[in-house]
């Protein structure tokens, strides 16, 4: 039985994904710019860099970020939204999720807000872990019979 | 094209099969492709066919497959295949 005023649900959902460091670093050495350009936006090279070369453990954390927040979206076969999909680390150090274009659409049609991310490496994998939480609407039944869509997802 | 796939594939495609043996039908994704070795395989062929992957090709239905990928190489290269 629905409540009359469960008009929506949120529930939170979460996607992980794991990456070979040592492939990152192979397609760094292997593919240089042409990789960089194709997978991670500037900001992201940027806090990836340190002085003495790239911090691969930290690129291949966010390509997994990347992968896990595609996973959210529950879309199959999307087109290669690498750069929809962005790791910002905030000046306190921690990471935060961004997206952008076609992934920041998809997103809003799921009715999935407030994502967050976690980072981690260790050796040879590292792994990160996205959450959301998603609202959902449910058409309720009036007295007469009418069926509506009350959607909730901008309130607080 | 065929054997030149393969051989991008043994490479950079991380796979756990022998890409030389493998059915052009065969799931890649079952035979050890992961998402990110799809990607270096992406830039691999781009380099060996002096192609670029439009967006659009970048699915993981492109690299499910070496007849995948032969069809996406001859899309993106507007070669009939």
């Amino acid at each position: 039985m629905t409540r009359p005023d469960a008009a929506t649900s949120t529930v939170v959902r979460c996607a992980v994904d794991l990456v070979h460091v040592p492939d990152v670093a192979d397609a760094v050495e292997g593919f240089g710019d042409r990789y960089l350009g194709r997978v991670f936006t500037a900001t992201e090279v940027a806090d990836c860099a340190t002085p003495s070369g790239l911090r691969t453990s930290s690129l291949a954390a966010r390509f997994a970020a990347k992968e896990a927040a595609i996973k959210l979206l529950r879309v199959p076969d999307l087109a290669a939204p690498w750069h929809d999909v962005e790791v910002v680390t905030e000046p306190g150090g921690w990471p935060t999720l961004r997206l952008h274009g076609r992934v920041r659409e998809l997103a809003d049609e799921r009715g999935l807000h407030d994502l967050d991310v976690s980072l981690s490496h260790d050796a040879d994998y590292a792994v990160a872990m996205v959450t959301a939480h998603q609202t959902t609407a449910h058409r309720t039944t009036g007295t007469d019979g009418s069926g509506s869509i009350r959607t909730t997802h901008d309130e607080t | 094209m065929d054997d030149t796939i393969r051989e991008v594939l043994a490479a950079h495609g991380r796979l756990a099969v022998d890409a030389a043996s493998l059915d052009r039908d065969a799931n890649l994704y079952e035979a050890g492709l992961t998402s990110h070795a799809s990607v270096t395989v992406m830039l691999a062929l781009e380099d060996a066919f002096d192609v670029e992957f439009p967006d659009r090709l970048l699915t993981k239905a492109t690299f499910s497959s070496i007849a995948a990928i032969e069809a996406a190489l001859a899309e993106a290269s507007a070669v009939p295949a």
